[in-house]
C-alpha cells in the first residue's frame, strides 16, 4: 500500500536538497530558489509597498537576508513560508523607517512562522489574475492530449504530490520510467507554455488597438 | 541541452536526485546558463498545473541577487531576462519546427505531440501563408533600435514579433491580427495601428508594451507605408 503523504509536504522536501547544498555555501543552489520564488515574493512585497520598483528592491533584500542567515532556517517549515516571513518583515521595517505606517497596523498580514503560504493570493490585477487563468486553461488542455502513461504519471506527481517511488508502485513499473515520463510530460507542456508565459510578461502594458 | 541534463534537472524540481547528483546538476547548470531558463520555465509550468499563484512573472531579480550571492560580475549578455535567453535557446535549436509544434497543438489540443511530423508541412504552409504581412512585419521597425527576440504564431492565423531594445532590456510586442473579410476598419483619429491587405486576408498590425508612444507611432508609419508598398 502507498503511503501518500500530502501535496505540501513533498513540495517541502523538494526544496530541502536546494536548501543544504545553500547551508553549504552554494549560492548555485540558493539561485534555483531565487527563481523559483521571485515572482511569489515580488508579489507579497508589492502587496505591501505598492511600488514596483520598491518590491523588487525589497524583495532583493528579502533574498540576500535568506541567504546570510539560511542556517537559522531549521527545516519544520516549508522554505517558501520561512521566506515569506523574511520578505514580510522586511517590508514591515521599510514601511517603518519611512514612516510610512505604524508597527501596529500590520497585523491583516499574518507573518506566523507555522502558517503555510503556498496558496496565498497575491492581490494581483485582474488582468494578471485572467492571463494566469488562460495559462493554466492552456496547459490542462495540453495535459489532456499526453500519452497516457505520461499524463498518468504527471498526474500523480503534481496533482497528488506522490514521490517518483509512490508512482512507480501505483504504475507497476522502475522508477526510472516514472521519472523519464514526468520529464517528457514536462517537455510538452513547456513547449506549449512559453508563448503564453511570454504574453503574460507583458502583461502590465497596455494594447494601443 | 541534451535530455539528459534536462531529465535530471526534472527530477531535482522533484527533490528526487541524491546528493551528489544534486550538485553535478548545479555544476552543469553553472557551466550551461541556458539550463537555469530551462529551471524557471519548469517552476511557472509546475506552478500553473498546480493551480498556484503566478505572482510577477514580469519582473526579475535573479540576476540582481545572483550577483549580489556570487560577487561576480556578470556579461551584459546575461542581464537579459532567463526567459528571453531560454526562448533564444529553443529558436537555435528547435527553430520553426517547435513553433510550428506549439502552434498545431494549440490549435488541436486532442491531438498527440507525435503527430506533428504528420502535420508539420502543412503547419509550415499555412504559417508562411502571408510573405506581404511578413514584410511588412520586417520593416516595421525599421530605424527602432530593436533586436527581434522571437515570434510566434497564433491559432486563427496571428503573428506575434517579441522584440527587445539592447539599450534597457525592455520588451514591445508586434502583432499581427487577421480579420474577417467583412471586417471594416474604422479610422482612428490617432494612428494607432496599420492595416495590410493581402490575399490571405486582412491584417491589423498592432503595438503593445513597454515602448514610448513616438515609437509606437513611428512603428505603424512604418507598417502604413510599407503596406501601401505591396498594394
Amino acid at each position: 500500500m502507498v503511503d501518500m503523504r500530502s501535496k505540501k509536504e513533498t513540495n517541502k522536501e523538494a526544496d530541502l536538497a536546494l536548501v543544504r547544498r545553500a547551508k553549504k555555501g552554494d549560492y548555485r543552489a540558493f539561485d534555483l530558489l531565487v527563481l523559483k520564488y521571485q515572482s511569489r515574493i515580488i508579489s507579497i512585497a508589492f502587496k505591501y509597498v505598492k511600488e514596483i520598483q520598491l518590491a523588487e528592491d525589497i524583495s532583493q533584500e528579502a533574498f540576500i537576508k535568506a541567504y546570510k542567515s539560511i542556517n537559522s532556517f531549521r527545516e519544520e517549515s516549508a522554505f517558501y513560508t520561512w521566506l515569506y516571513r523574511i520578505t514580510a518583515n522586511t517590508a514591515k521595517n521599510y514601511l517603518v523607517s519611512k514612516g510610512r505606517r505604524k508597527e501596529s497596523s500590520f497585523s491583516e498580514i499574518s507573518t506566523s512562522e507555522n502558517e503555510d503560504y503556498f496558496d496565498m493570493p497575491t492581490n494581483d490585477s485582474p488582468e494578471q489574475i485572467l492571463m494566469a487563468q488562460n495559462l493554466r486553461n492552456t496547459i490542462h488542455d495540453a495535459l489532456s492530449s499526453l500519452p497516457e502513461d505520461t499524463r498518468t504519471a504527471l498526474s500523480l506527481r503534481e496533482f497528488e504530490g506522490l514521490n517518483y517511488e509512490e508512482i512507480a508502485l501505483i504504475m507497476g513499473c522502475p522508477v526510472g520510467t516514472v521519472r523519464s515520463r514526468i520529464f517528457r510530460g514536462r517537455e510538452a507542456l513547456e513547449n506549449l507554455i512559453s508563448p503564453v508565459a511570454d504574453k503574460f510578461k507583458v502583461i502590465n502594458n497596455k494594447e494601443i488597438i | 541541452m541534451n535530455e539528459n541534463i534536462k531529465e535530471r534537472i526534472s527530477a531535482l524540481a522533484d527533490g528526487e536526485l541524491s546528493e551528489f547528483e544534486v550538485r553535478r546538476v548545479l555544476e552543469e547548470i553553472e557551466k550551461e546558463p541556458v539550463l537555469r531558463d530551462y529551471w524557471d520555465l519548469l517552476q511557472i509550468t509546475r506552478r500553473s498545473l498546480a493551480n498556484e499563484d503566478l505572482g510577477r512573472l514580469d519582473v526579475d531579480i535573479s540576476e540582481r541577487v545572483r550577483r549580489e550571492l556570487s560577487g561576480r560580475k556578470l556579461h551584459s549578455s546575461e542581464g537579459n531576462s532567463s526567459y528571453t535567453r531560454y526562448k533564444s535557446y529553443l529558436a537555435a535549436t528547435a527553430g520553426l519546427a517547435l513553433v510550428i509544434g506549439i502552434n498545431f497543438l494549440v490549435t488541436t489540443p486532442n491531438t498527440t505531440i507525435d503527430s506533428f511530423s504528420e502535420e508539420a508541412s502543412q503547419t509550415i504552409a499555412n504559417a508562411i501563408a502571408s510573405p506581404e504581412a511578413m514584410e511588412v512585419l520586417n520593416n516595421s521597425v525599421l530605424g527602432i533600435d530593436a533586436r527581434l527576440k522571437d515570434f510566434n504564431y497564433v491559432s486563427g492565423g496571428g503573428m506575434h514579433a517579441n522584440y527587445v531594445f539592447p539599450e534597457n532590456g525592455r520588451t514591445f510586442r508586434v502583432s499581427l491580427t487577421p480579420v474577417m473579410s467583412e471586417y471594416k476598419p474604422k479610422r482612428s483619429p490617432e494612428l494607432r495601428r496599420a492595416f495590410i491587405k493581402t490575399d490571405k486576408g486582412v491584417f491589423v498590425v498592432s503595438v503593445s508594451g513597454n515602448i514610448t508612444d513616438e515609437k509606437k507611432s513611428r512603428i505603424l508609419q512604418n507598417a502604413n507605408y510599407f503596406s501601401n508598398q505591396i498594394k
